[in-house]
């Protein structure tokens, strides 16, 4: 699949029939659950976990999907693993490693934070194709800027990362060897004139809308259908045990 | 009624280049009319000009009897229909039917209505199979056709259509003229595909170096060789224009 094209995978679950706009407001309240957990409650962390591997089940997304789709927050691990060696604070020996207890703490805050902030979201983007996700921001009073922004990004990345691909092919049709570091400026030309290319098919697309009537406004309120109690108690239930959790810890821990 | 009247009409770039030099052209209701030219002939200029897309130099056009003029922008690009050369630049909405209606409801349909103008315009092209797809999923022809669906639901008094045979393959070619035939009554054809011109249009104008060089009925244009070379223009290797008449009066 292309990586523009998005991560929704077609399905029939439950949490596939939930309408986008309480989907979104469900990501962002169990986020936010998660960041208010203070960190020394990692038993939390685990309950978290657990609700959200029985959310993927019920979405039948499979594991692995998810564990591949987690690499996009490699830098912050990175950063996570690096805290115990960069903050200073009280040393502990774990093996032959002197590390920091502070920076520990904050590596595993990051660590499980972040970790948990993508599986929310992979739920999200799995169950939900994107067109819907826009409708859903919509329905939700999105500034409309930022909607026609993503709109357009999402809709001309497609059409830019073939345009990188194309290009690609062409210079290694003509025998360009991009293993070699002193062949990245045949790169960094063919990025050039993408951008050019680009610029050049804003000028066209803004033609061709202004052709059809458009004066400023995308009609995307052209949006979901509203969402019934029902649909608002299911999707807040999960997020509300996140919210009573963190409270809970936040308080007493 | 005159669809189209464009009378002098002049644009030069502002790097001084004279895309238009003075062009005289009227289009009757129903009436199917190629815009022959080769490349830089300034067939792309013209096009703009039809929607006031950029402000003339000099002259003036007339969309059925509406002045194009700032204050009438609104009216003239629902009454002219554009379908860009390159689908890519067109179909911009997360779905096809989302940039179906993308027109109308700038015309400001909403609910039932909207979605029945929709509806119809993609039976009309004969995709509605396809109204919930991401366009950038469809193969060129199915894009051509559904930018001409986009274009259909603002029901515009003449379809104007830049290069619609460009990349095609010969079936999608062939069912896009059928549509254009069914639901393009009036019709200007911007192209330098001239089997396709001679297809779809009684009369044909030769536009080069920004002037109408040549009117008249397309077969009698097509048939001056001598016309067509001063023009950069040639029918294509082997192309018989007695075996392409023979077969379009069967």
């Amino acid at each position: 699949m292309n990586p523009v094209d998005g991560l929704h995978r077609p399905g029939d679950s439950p949490i596939h029939r939930l309408r986008p706009q309480v989907k979104i407001v469900a990501l962002v309240a169990f986020t936010c659950a998660i960041a208010a957990t203070p960190r020394e409650a990692v038993w939390a962390f685990g309950v978290y976990a657990a609700l959200l591997a029985g959310l993927f089940t019920l979405a039948r997304v499979p594991l692995a999907w998810v564990l591949t789709r987690s690499l996009v927050e490699s830098p912050f691990l990175v950063l996570a693993l690096a805290f115990p060696f960069m903050v200073e604070g009280d040393p502990v020996q774990i093996g032959f490693l002197h590390v920091s207890e502070p920076g520990l703490w904050a590596g595993w805050n990051l660590l499980a934070k972040a970790t948990l902030g993508v599986w929310a979201a992979l739920l999200l983007a799995a169950t939900t194709p994107i067109a819907a996700v826009l409708a859903g921001l919509s329905r939700l009073r999105c500034p409309e800027i930022l909607l026609q922004i993503t709109a357009f990004a999402i809709r001309y990345a497609h059409l830019t990362v073939a345009e990188v691909t194309q290009m690609r092919l062409a210079r290694l049709a003509r025998c360009d060897d991009p293993r070699f570091l002193w062949q990245a400026g045949a790169l960094a030309r063919s990025l050039g004139v993408v951008f050019i290319r680009s610029f050049e098919r804003g000028e066209r697309v803004w033609q061709a809308m202004s052709a059809r009537g458009y004066t400023g406004r995308l009609p995307l309120e052209v949006g979901p259908a509203p969402a019934g109690a029902l649909q608002w108690t299911a999707a807040l239930a999960v997020p509300a045990i996140a919210a009573g959790i963190a409270t809970w810890t936040a308080v007493f821990v | 009624m005159s669809a189209l009247d464009i009378k002098g009409l002049q644009h030069v770039y502002p790097d001084g280049h004279r895309a238009l030099d003075g062009v005289d052209l009227q289009v009757h209701e129903g009436e199917r009319v190629a815009v022959l030219g080769p490349n830089g002939a300034g067939k792309t200029t013209l096009m703009l000009h039809l929607a006031g897309l950029l402000t003339a130099t000099e002259g003036e056009v007339s969309v059925a009897d509406v002045k194009v003029a700032k204050q009438t922008l609104a009216e003239v690009r629902r009454r002219v229909g554009i379908v860009f050369q390159s689908p890519d630049d067109q179909l911009f909405m997360p779905t096809v039917a989302d940039d179906v209606g993308f027109g109308p409801a700038n015309l400001g349909l909403r609910g039932p209505e909207l979605a029945e103008r929709v509806r119809a315009a993609l039976a009309d092209v004969g995709l509605s199979d396809l109204a919930d797809r991401p366009p950038h999923h469809l193969s060129v022809g199915q894009q051509r056709r559904a930018a001409l669906a986009g274009v259909l639901a603002m029901r515009p008094d003449i379809v104007v259509c830049d290069e619609p045979s460009a990349n095609l393959d010969p079936a999608a070619r062939r069912d896009l003229a059928r549509i254009l035939q069914a639901t393009a009554p009036t019709l200007l054809l911007v192209t330098h595909d001239l089997p396709y011109a001679l297809q779809l249009c009684e009369r044909a104008v030769i536009l080069d170096a920004g002037r109408v060089a040549a009117d008249g009925p397309t077969v009698e244009i097509l048939a001056d060789p001598e016309l067509l070379q001063r023009h950069r223009l040639e029918l294509p290797f082997g192309f018989s224009l007695e075996t392409a008449l023979a077969a379009m009066r069967a």
